[in-house]
């Protein structure tokens, strides 16, 4: 059986405004796919609806020659990493990892250098970087197959920016994953394809010259 | 399987306890002042039961709707969905307020 997942036809509309206009991609392991796109564009809907949380009306999932409404729900398939910070405010990082654990590794999360520092700590009183590294790791160490990461990066301190980088690095040998962020130059460091969101549609990118093209980035840059 | 659960039954009981009480204390100064055949105790009591499997629950997770509506992706990451959710956070609440319904019998 192939492992890979291929979304098509994805369209998108909130109220007259077109979105997202007749999306098609691919991703299998190995793949960290970089998407791009001004605030807006709709980075943050495919990711949900290819997630399986955000309705509409045409689309078409297939995630290991399945074809799938809400991938989501299928165990070990798909994770996604929110746009905001989404752990319970009300538990402590120890609980966090307590909760998940069986789908991930205890120990590599107790032995964490930033998160063994705060195993205590309840995830309201966690900085924004601390919590939105644990939120990576935590989806990056599940068993699904896919990743889907909506910014990433932000609010991490450049220092484990990089940790986050490799983390994302090493776990592509197993896993398909798609990643967005505002910060591009993060996302072309990792990614090893690209497509900027323009207009309602998915733009292959394949020099930083396309960026400028598009008008995504200045021409001086 | 249970503890998964245990974070969003959590907050939603917390919320629904103090909705439940303002509930109770509205309806039990509609309600108390009519004659009843029940005693004013054993009518809080089962206005409290009930806003807590009704109005309290509905009004809880409106408000988590609302305040916290992230969190469901801590609970879509384990293939929860939010129906599931709800489903398994009711049963929690029903449990919980059978030793009140208990003590009915009593009153």
């Amino acid at each position: 059986m192939s492992r890979l997942l291929e979304v098509d036809s994805i369209r998108k509309a909130f109220g007259d405004k077109q979105v997202l206009t007749d999306i098609a991609l691919r991703c299998q392991p190995g793949d960290i796919i970089g998407l791009l796109g001004r605030n807006g564009s709709g980075k943050s809907t495919l990711l949900k609806i290819i997630f399986g949380t955000l309705f509409t009306d045409y689309k078409f999932i297939r995630i290991n020659d399945k074809i799938l409404d809400h991938p989501f729900k299928t165990k070990n398939i798909i994770s996604y990493l929110n746009q905001d910070n989404f752990l319970p405010k009300n538990i402590t990082v120890k609980q966090v990892v307590e909760i998940y654990s069986g789908k991930i590794d205890h120990d590599d999360f107790l032995e964490d250098e930033v998160l063994s520092k705060v195993l205590e700590t309840k995830i309201r009183n966690l900085s924004g970087g601390e919590s939105r590294y644990l939120e990576v790791k935590l989806l990056l160490m599940l068993d699904s197959q896919f990743v889907l990461l909506d910014e990433p990066f932000n609010g991490i301190s450049p220092l484990h920016i990089e940790k986050v980088k490799n983390m994302i690095l090493d776990n592509s040998v197993k896993k398909g994953i798609i990643l967005t962020d505002h910060d591009y130059r993060n996302v072309l460091d990792v990614a090893t394809k690209y497509y900027l969101l323009f207009d309602g549609g998915l733009k292959p990118i394949n020099t930083k010259q396309d960026l400028i093209d598009w008008g995504y980035v200045p021409g001086n840059k | 399987m249970t503890r998964l659960f245990l974070p969003y039954n959590k907050t939603i009981l917390k919320t629904n306890i103090i909705f439940s009480i303002v509930l109770t204390l509205i309806s039990s100064l509609v309600f108390l002042t009519k004659e009843s055949s029940h005693s004013p105790i054993y009518l809080a009591i089962a206005f409290y039961a009930f806003w807590i499997m009704t109005g309290g629950f509905l009004l809880s997770t409106f408000y988590f709707e609302i305040s916290r509506k992230n969190e469901y992706y801590f609970y879509y990451n384990l293939g929860l969905s939010k129906i599931k959710l709800l489903l398994i956070t009711y049963t929690l609440h029903m449990i919980f307020i059978l030793p009140l319904i208990l003590i009915l019998q009593y009153v």
